[in-house]
């Protein structure tokens, strides 16, 4: 277990270096002058653009300035947004990534059970009615770009059924828009959480149930799973002790797996929702040609999904014993 | 390998893809589409995109009535421009893009993981380990990285290209689609080298590129088929989603991403049918695309 986790903070480590390489010399590598791109292209003055030169430190050699660059971002100083003016790359970006964490704590919510169930379902039925429909329903679902499935809730479920006699008699619908304020609280937040929350979840949905469905078939085949039938043993108890146990613990880096995929799928569905997260702020960031924010944001995301990435391994690690041997 | 057992793989492949009710659903629309791709110019009763079947000063709501059969089966969206054509239109540039950018993926991905896999050593180690750390980047956040940069570029050059901003996304798919490419090719290929025919050529002093290219190279194809399949089917999704957020077509062009983003928010109220057409269009061919590759799958390592 011990040389299992070792090789996993190497590759962390050296995925982390490689990654914030790239980052970087993205930027640095524009032909021209990165700080009068920054600065605002040809309309910038020499001034502001030899202020912003001597800012970032760009006079230095290369490999001086991505030390600089690298230990700045890791010691907090993320650098000045210039299309929010007078904001802090940092406090935007943590008060954003605050809001998405909430919006993928409720999707995590909904889809991991969901998904699971599902899972379990069409695996235990495998080529059997249910486990047709379900992998139908998945496999359409998987297909279907993340905002034309937001557009049809939009559409449907907040306009068309918000209007409806089951809305009126409840006295609360989904609001069509999630464009809360972002310094709202998480309970001033949840009533417009709910149903970019449920796009995400028909993301992950596909991907968890799928991978879970394989692991229940495969461990059905199991010969300790024969034995055990044979013994006498009710197959409920065979299931619920035996199969479920083991078939369930890849599922936990089936879901760390899953968190890339949420964070694409919430770029573009906190677009379309109008959602105050991280997604929407790296958006607008591009938009607006502010790259040094982009290059926060981006750095931001890829820690979160290396340490989630390292978290789920090391639970692996510590609830399955055989990882050493492999 | 002969063209003529190329063109019969293929025959067979295709064949093997309809005999199957999904795959065949799937294979049978995707043709659908670039048929549509190719020949929507004929096709479209408005052969120019922007093209305003009526002026829309003068009738600034469209009425229902509008939408008769044959006159504009999907209605026309607010500017007056026919959504059917617009629809058709639309089909050659995602086709392009997606296509394009997964061939030129697959061919120097290809290459690369050949090469890394027949080299192996340190030269392998070190790229493997590199494409390993690039894959944990989400594709999407690298694609738009990758747009808002070259756009900055555009920028500062100050030329403003016509068609520039599609080859961007072309070459986004390219750069993202390389490496992973790569990797499949490469454990292919080390799998494949430890086969007795390519000791042969070694023996027989063939050059390092007849091995990679005339040895190893065809028995690679399979599963680079399969990949190639996988990648188109992402391709669409994401040239879909970039179109959608604005960073992929210009304005007035008849990309249908970017016509489900110009036509939401209030204007779906007014005209449903400019959002949900073209939507609609994006929806059939991810899913037939989908089907289609997961048939090829299928194909292949039955064939195996």
């Amino acid at each position: 277990m011990i040389h299992f986790l070792r090789r996993r903070f190497l590759f962390f480590f050296f995925t982390y270096l490689i990654s914030s390489l790239a980052i970087f010399f993205l930027l640095r590598v524009l032909p021209g002058d990165p700080a009068r791109v920054i600065a605002g292209g040809r309309e910038a003055t020499e001034e502001q653009v030899a202020e912003i030169r001597e800012k970032l430190g760009l006079n230095a050699a290369l490999p001086e300035q991505y030390l600089t660059w690298l230990g700045d971002f890791i010691g907090g100083d993320w650098g000045e947004t210039i299309a929010f003016r007078g904001a802090d790359n940092r406090d935007l970006i943590l008060e954003r990534a605050r809001n998405s964490a909430r919006l993928a704590l409720v999707a995590l919510l909904l889809s991991v059970p969901v998904s699971l169930v599902l899972g379990v379902i069409a695996g235990l039925s495998e080529n059997k009615l249910p486990d047709v429909i379900i992998s139908l329903l998945t496999l359409s679902v998987v297909s279907l770009p993340e905002f034309v499935t937001g557009l049809f809730l939009i559409n449907i479920v907040a306009l068309r059924w918000g209007r409806g006699a089951l809305a009126e008699s409840l006295g609360w619908w989904f609001p069509a828009s999630s464009a809360v304020p972002a310094t709202a609280s998480f309970g001033e937040m949840l009533p417009a959480l709910w149903l970019p929350a449920f796009a995400a979840t028909l993301v992950m949905l596909a991907y968890i149930s799928r991978l879970t469905r394989a692991g229940v078939i495969e461990e059905l085949k199991r010969d300790y799973v024969r034995t055990a039938a044979l013994k006498g043993i009710a197959w409920r108890t065979v299931v619920w002790r035996h199969v479920l146990r083991n078939a369930l613990l890849p599922t936990i880096t089936v879901i760390a797996i899953s968190i890339s995929w949420l964070v694409s799928g919430m770029v573009v569905i906190e677009f379309v929702f109008g959602f105050p997260g991280l997604g929407s702020l790296l958006i607008a960031a591009i938009e607006r040609r502010d790259l040094l924010l982009v290059q926060a944001i981006v750095m931001v995301t890829v820690t979160i999904i290396l340490f989630s990435n390292l978290f789920a391994d090391m639970a692996y690690a510590l609830l399955n014993p055989r990882v050493e041997l492999s | 390998m002969p063209s003529s057992q190329i063109s019969r793989s293929l025959v067979n492949l295709i064949g093997t893809l309809l005999r199957q009710p999904q795959s065949a659903v799937g294979t049978i629309l995707v043709i659908f589409f670039f048929l549509l791709a190719l020949f929507g110019a004929q096709l479209a009763p408005y052969p120019n995109p922007n093209d305003q079947s009526h002026d829309v000063r003068q009738s600034p709501t469209l009425d229902l009535a509008k939408l008769q059969l044959g006159e504009h089966p999907f209605g026309t969206d607010r500017l007056g421009r026919d959504v059917y054509s617009r629809v058709i239109l639309g089909a050659s540039s995602i086709f392009r893009i997606a296509g394009l950018g997964t061939l030129v993926s697959v061919v120097l991905g290809s290459a690369l993981g050949l090469f890394m896999g027949y080299q192996g050593g340190w030269v392998d180690e070190i790229l493997g380990r590199v494409i390993d750390a690039t894959l944990a980047i989400p594709a999407l956040l690298l694609a738009l990285v990758l747009v808002g940069i070259i756009r900055n570029l555009e920028f500062e050059a100050g030329s403003w290209q016509a068609g520039l901003a599609d080859n961007v996304v072309l070459l986004v798919i390219a750069v993202l689609y390389i490496p992973i490419v790569a990797r499949v090719a490469r454990s292919t290929t080390l799998d494949i080298k430890t086969r007795e025919f390519v000791a042969a050529a070694e023996i027989r002093g063939e050059s390092q590129a007849y091995i990679i290219f005339c040895e190893i190279l065809p028995s690679v194809i399979p599963s680079l088929v399969v990949e190639a399949s996988l990648r188109f089917s992402y391709a669409i999704f994401l040239v879909a989603s970039l179109g959608f957020l604005g960073f992929g077509a210009r304005p007035p062009s008849p990309d249908w991403g970017l016509m489900v983003n110009e036509n939401r928010g209030g204007f779906y109220q007014l005209t449903p049918w400019a959002l949900e057409f073209p939507a609609l269009a994006i929806a059939l061919l991810v899913i037939a695309v989908n089907l289609m590759s997961d048939g090829i799958r299928r194909a292949v390592q039955k064939g195996e």
